[in-house]
């Protein structure tokens, strides 16, 4: 029994004493967890090279970006708080209340100059972190991209047909690229229009048809604001998704499919239209996931829709990005001992062009090699051409896909022409809607199940054949007593009282 | 007559010594002791953490720092139309799982220890655990070929049945009708658990004695009845306790499968405790809501297993957990 | 054939059942050869579809046999050095986790199965309780830090190192082991351990097999614990290897080119499939050895004299 015990005393020990932990002296270290989804190496070349330009010994806590949430919540409850991290809404407010932020304003001037040039007057302190002329977080603007609602040019020869400009035109070019075989090989298996449940964005443009920004506040003429369920034309809309459905325009697995398999379709040339974001369908996966052949220039193969509204003669654009306020924000714990170090390694990987290039690029001359700076065209080098030995060493990595924080990151600098042009051409048609910067307490509270019930409904109404309008009457009254009432006064009260 | 015992009742012998029992016992109870430190230590020292479900809990401010709100959050839980629906659908997804997915296993290992061959035996061993290490996305990601109407093998076998003999079966995604969902849900559960459910009874199985068997043969007894009069009495304190186990997780009905199936036109009959309370307290960090919850199920499970223990202690005195 | 003279040819070697027994054992051959088919089809695709052509394979149906034939996703996986290293780690915690699972389990049921040890069901009790109640993630990661085990390769092994689930599996084993056994050893004068490691685990082989199963697989594939206990990539577990490989394809920032040849289709259904078969198959390997430990069943007789 003895040298049982023994024994498993020894084990423990021998676990216990695999986890040195070693001190180091000479540069500072700053933890900074990071959430991303790349196969990244221990100790990579990018790594080594960020720590050898900023003179700071880096150390990156890598999390998933499905687990990153988890993780923190779990640290902050702990109070083991990352010297760097992101972090949002309430609990981000929490946070700073509770004095476990650090204030970067008085270390900006001397070791964040970056930072400060590529903010605007003003835009810093509109954060909610933010409280008067304190600055406790930074936020990533590198993500505002607006959907576009693209075509294939070539689907549309083949039918013979215009690029639609209005809803009927749309729906007579749906049902050509369902029934008239647009792809050319003889088969019935193609759809107008694929949209999910799963995949918000892809019913976007329909509802931007209707004058409704889906999935979003509406500003009701009254003054009230409240779900777009309410929007006086919503079920003009339902129905012409159900004159859809029933013709087997709308592929039938729009509620169970999931968002990748609705852009597989795409890919797949199942669908000849798609609402999508500009990065996702012409830049990063552009030709690589296209299973059928295309054109260099993704220009060539697509353009984008237009729909003029026929009651009010606007042009019926995606919703319009927002910077969303109060969004994951980068903060400095108070525990961290060098917080000037935290901030010089902030301002030169987000903020500055090289830092930026580092981190979404790699090394230069090493991994990559620019061909064009000017109009950023450049090329990989050698082993590094391949995208997993490339992340593995670090490139990609730290920089969430996006190459910087500021509005012109490495990442939208290297966008092709079709990207960005069609991006600035659908940003000027922008549907606005009622955004509302502040975190009201109702959507704490009731946010993700009023969601819920409004993909509900969108779904069953799309498929019932009851009475559309009295099943529409109870999913309001759902929705109402399940904390809408409560949300809509205070989403109109705010309106009111700041618009 | 076939002797139904798996082994005859003995009364302990009296004529042992008193302080070499001591002595035994006193090495017993020292065998319990790292068990019980894990136990303590890893189990019942974080067990305040359910204080949560009773406090205005906020991980900024910490558990001392936050307001007593008694039942509060078990009444908002309580009160919320979606909640009571998810309890509804959670006893009845959870029932049928019982009902159909609790005796699969056991007959399912009945069956494989009548195979002879070993090879063959083995083969079937291994096969059945296999579903077991597929995770529900994959699943569903296979049921999805099965089932969309575009692509899917039954659509397209049903069309093509429609068209040769000139009849109109319906077609239509199982997936997404409310009719059809619990269905898919009971099937798929019992084709991914069964097997690795076996586990348990075949090691049960492997340690009947077999001069048990051999009694039987000498009465007389087929194997059907061997089964009947030997297996299943020696299996009955591994099924029991299984049940009292299973009794007691009767409101996990399910988290992964359904968070992977689950589709807004069938969320009706498909939400479920868990599903609702991931869904809500995503949002925020809501733990007191999520640990309400959990404390919830948990005291149901806890009043099941003692009823479920007392009943199986009435029927056999030697079984149960207790 | 009266079932006297039954017995008798058995005793005397030759094995015969009567018609109704050889059609009822066919028929169950049958029965599990169908049934086997339908557990091990959907195994057969995820393997088929991870080593298909991406392309090819979208357009879903039966994979009977791989449509294309292309090791790229494989690639995707395999090609980054760190899978050896989550790999390594993954092998180790399932090793000695499930060792040390395995001994506490059977410390802990052994007293448990003593029908006369005084207090048995109150201590049962206490572990039971345990399955039904839990802290919490927080609660009990606070405890793993304030145990200084954060970051440390124990603190994968340590927090689930026993579940009361498969302590009572054992327990239940050992108790329906004849306690004759126990006793007639003790009064021969053994101690408690030499009782349990001579003559109650060898019995218990069929029962320490299966828990060492269900603790192995949890070992391997259990997630939360390397998320929240650690932090450093020298300690990633082969699942959160695979839970990024697997966010990254279905995110818009996939991998997509590979040295040399940048238009390979990746599609990340296929990728999940790749994913699933680099987990599974170590396991599926593991268990045959593990299933010798129930060969057909015991004489407990025997060892009793």
């Amino acid at each position: 029994m003895k040298k049982l015990l023994s024994l498993l005393l020894a084990l423990l020990l021998c676990l216990s004493a695999m986890s040195v932990v070693s001190a180091e002296d000479g540069p500072h270290t700053i933890t900074f967890m990071l959430s991303g989804d790349n196969t990244v190496t221990d100790e990579n070349l990018v790594l080594s090279e960020i720590r050898q330009r900023t003179g700071i010994n880096l150390v990156v806590n890598y999390i998933s970006s499905g687990d990153y949430q988890t993780k923190i919540n779990t640290l902050i409850a702990a109070n083991t708080l990352p010297d760097i991290f992101s972090i949002s809404g309430q609990t981000a407010l929490d946070l700073r209340d509770a004095g476990k932020l650090t204030d970067m304003r008085p270390y900006l001037e001397e070791y964040g100059p970056h930072i400060l040039a590529s903010y605007e007057e003003g835009e810093l302190e509109e954060l909610l972190i933010n409280e008067g002329d304190a600055v406790y977080g930074l936020n990533d603007r590198s993500g505002l991209v607006i959907n576009t609602f693209l075509i294939r040019k070539d689907w549309l020869e083949k039918v013979g047909l215009d690029n639609p400009t209005s809803v009927d035109e749309l729906y007579e070019v749906m049902r050509a690229f369902t029934f008239d075989d647009p792809d050319g090989n003889g088969e019935d298996d193609t759809y107008g229009y694929v949209a999910a449940i799963k995949a918000p964005n892809t019913w976007e443009h329909v509802f931007s048809a209707f004058g409704i920004p889906f999935n979003v506040l509406n500003l009701l003429e009254d003054g009230t604001v409240t779900t777009y369920m309410k929007n006086p034309r919503y079920l003009e809309c339902i129905e012409f998704l159900r004159t859809l459905y029933s013709e087997g325009i709308l592929d039938p697995d729009f509620a169970t499919m999931t968002q990748m398999e609705s852009f597989e379709r795409f890919w797949n040339g199942k669908v000849g239209m798609f609402n999508w974001n500009s990065v996702g369908s012409m830049r990063n996966w552009y030709p690589g996931r296209y299973v059928f052949e295309v054109p260099e220039q993704p220009g060539d193969l697509f353009a984008r829709i237009e729909i003029v509204d026929d009651e009010t003669g606007e042009i019926c654009g995606g919703k319009k990005p927002y910077a969303d306020l109060s969004s994951y924000c980068a903060v400095i714990a108070k525990s961290c001992e060098h917080p000037e170090d935290a901030i010089r390694l902030l301002d030169y990987l987000y903020y500055t062009p090289e830092g930026g290039d580092l981190v979404f690029l790699g090394v230069e001359d090493v991994m990559y090699r620019w061909i064009d700076k000017e109009n950023g065209l450049y090329e990989r080098i050698g082993e590094y051409a391949d995208d997993v030995t490339h992340r593995a060493a670090g490139g990609y990595v730290y920089s969430a896909g996006r190459g910087g924080w500021t509005v012109d990151n490495s990442s939208v600098r290297t966008y092709n022409a079709f990207a960005r042009e069609s991006q600035q051409e659908e940003m000027a048609v922008a549907r606005d809607w009622p955004y509302i910067p502040v975190i009201l307490d109702a959507y704490t509270e009731y946010g993700t199940q009023l969601n819920a019930i409004e993909m509900e409904a969108l779904a069953n109404l799309i498929v019932t054949t009851g009475d559309v309008e009295a099943e529409y009457a109870e999913y309001i009254a759902r929705w109402e007593n399940e904390g809408g009432l409560q949300y809509e006064a205070e989403a109109t009260q705010w309106w009111a009282d700041n618009r | 007559m076939v002797n139904s015992g798996c082994r005859p009742k003995k009364r302990v012998s009296a004529w042992h010594s008193f302080v070499r029992s001591l002595h035994m016992d006193f090495l017993l109870y020292a065998l319990l002791i790292p068990g019980l430190i894990y136990f303590t230590v890893f189990k019942y020292a974080p067990m305040y953490g359910v204080i949560i479900g009773f406090k205005d809990y906020n991980i900024v401010s910490g558990l001392d720092n936050a307001n007593w709100l008694g039942f509060g959050i078990f009444r908002d839980l309580f009160q919320r139309a979606a909640f009571q629906r998810a309890f509804m659908n959670n006893i009845i997804i959870s029932f049928l799982k019982i009902l159909w997915g609790f005796p699969m296993p056991i007959i399912l290992s009945l069956l494989i220890n009548e195979v002879r061959s070993r090879a063959y035996k083995k083969y079937v061993q291994t096969t059945v655990i296999l579903p077991h290490f597929i995770s529900w996305f994959i699943i569903y990601g296979m049921l999805y070929a099965l089932c969309n109407l575009s692509t899917g093998a039954i659509p397209q076998v049903l069309k093509s049945i429609n068209e040769t003999f000139g009849v109109r079966i319906d077609i239509v995604n199982y997936l997404a009708q409310k009719e059809t969902f619990l269905n898919v849900l009971i099937i798929s559960y019992l084709w991914q658990s069964s097997g690795y459910g076996t586990i348990v009874y075949l090691a049960a199985i492997t340690g009947i004695d077999q001069q048990l068997y051999e009694a039987a043969m000498i009465d007389g007894a087929g194997k059907p009845r061997q089964m009947w009069h030997v297996t299943l009495p020696c299996l009955r304190p591994t099924i029991i306790i299984m049940l009292i186990f299973r009794v007691g997780s009767i409101m996990n009905a399910g988290f992964d499968q359904i968070f992977a199936m689950s589709n807004s036109l069938v969320i009706s009959v498909a939400d479920i405790i868990d599903t609702y309370v991931y869904r809500i307290g995503m949002e925020e960090a809501k733990f007191s809501l999520a640990t309400a919850a959990g404390l919830f199920k948990s005291v149901i499970g806890l009043v099941l297993v003692l009823g479920t223990n007392w009943i199986a202690k009435k029927v056999d005195p030697e079984s149960g957990i207790m | 054939m009266t079932t006297k003279e039954n017995v008798k040819r058995r005793g005397s070697g030759g094995i015969r059942r009567t018609r109704g027994e050889r059609i009822g054992n066919r028929i169950i051959v049958v029965l599990l050869g169908m049934l086997s088919i339908v557990m091990i089809y959907p195994f057969w695709h995820v393997l088929m579809y991870s080593i298909s052509d991406g392309a090819k394979a979208l357009g879903g149906g039966l994979f009977f046999w791989p449509k294309g034939f292309s090791l790229f996703s494989y690639g995707l996986v395999l090609r980054n050095a760190q899978i050896w290293v989550s790999y390594k780690n993954t092998i180790l915690k399932t090793l000695i986790g499930t060792a040390l699972s395995v001994l506490l389990s059977a410390l802990t049921a052994y007293p448990l199965s003593i029908r006369r040890l005084k207090g048995r069901r109150i201590i049962s009790m206490y572990i039971f309780f345990t399955m039904l109640f839990s802290g919490g993630t927080i609660p009990t990661y606070l405890l793993v830090k304030n145990l200084g085990l954060i970051d440390t390769f124990a603190a994968l092994i340590l927090p689930g190192a026993v579940s009361a689930y498969n302590m009572f599996i054992l327990r239940n084993y050992m108790l329906s082991l004849p306690p004759e056994l126990e006793e007639s050893a003790r009064i021969d004068g053994a101690r408690a351990t030499t009782i349990l490691f001579r003559i109650i685990l060898p019995l218990s082989t069929p029962s320490l097999a299966a828990i060492a199963m269900f603790y192995g697989v949890s070992n391997w594939n259990s997630y939360m614990d390397a998320l929240l206990y650690t932090n450093k990539l020298s300690l990633q577990t082969l699942q959160l290897y695979l839970r990024q490989v697997l966010l990254q394809t279905s995110s818009s920032n996939a991998a997509m080119t590979v040295a040399g040849k940048t238009e390979e289709y990746v599609s990340d259904t296929q990728v999940q499939m790749v994913i699933v078969a680099v987990s599974v198959i170590p396991i599926l390997i593991a268990y045959p050895w593990l299933q010798r430990f129930y060969t057909k069943g015991i004489t407990v007789g025997a060892v009793k004299g």
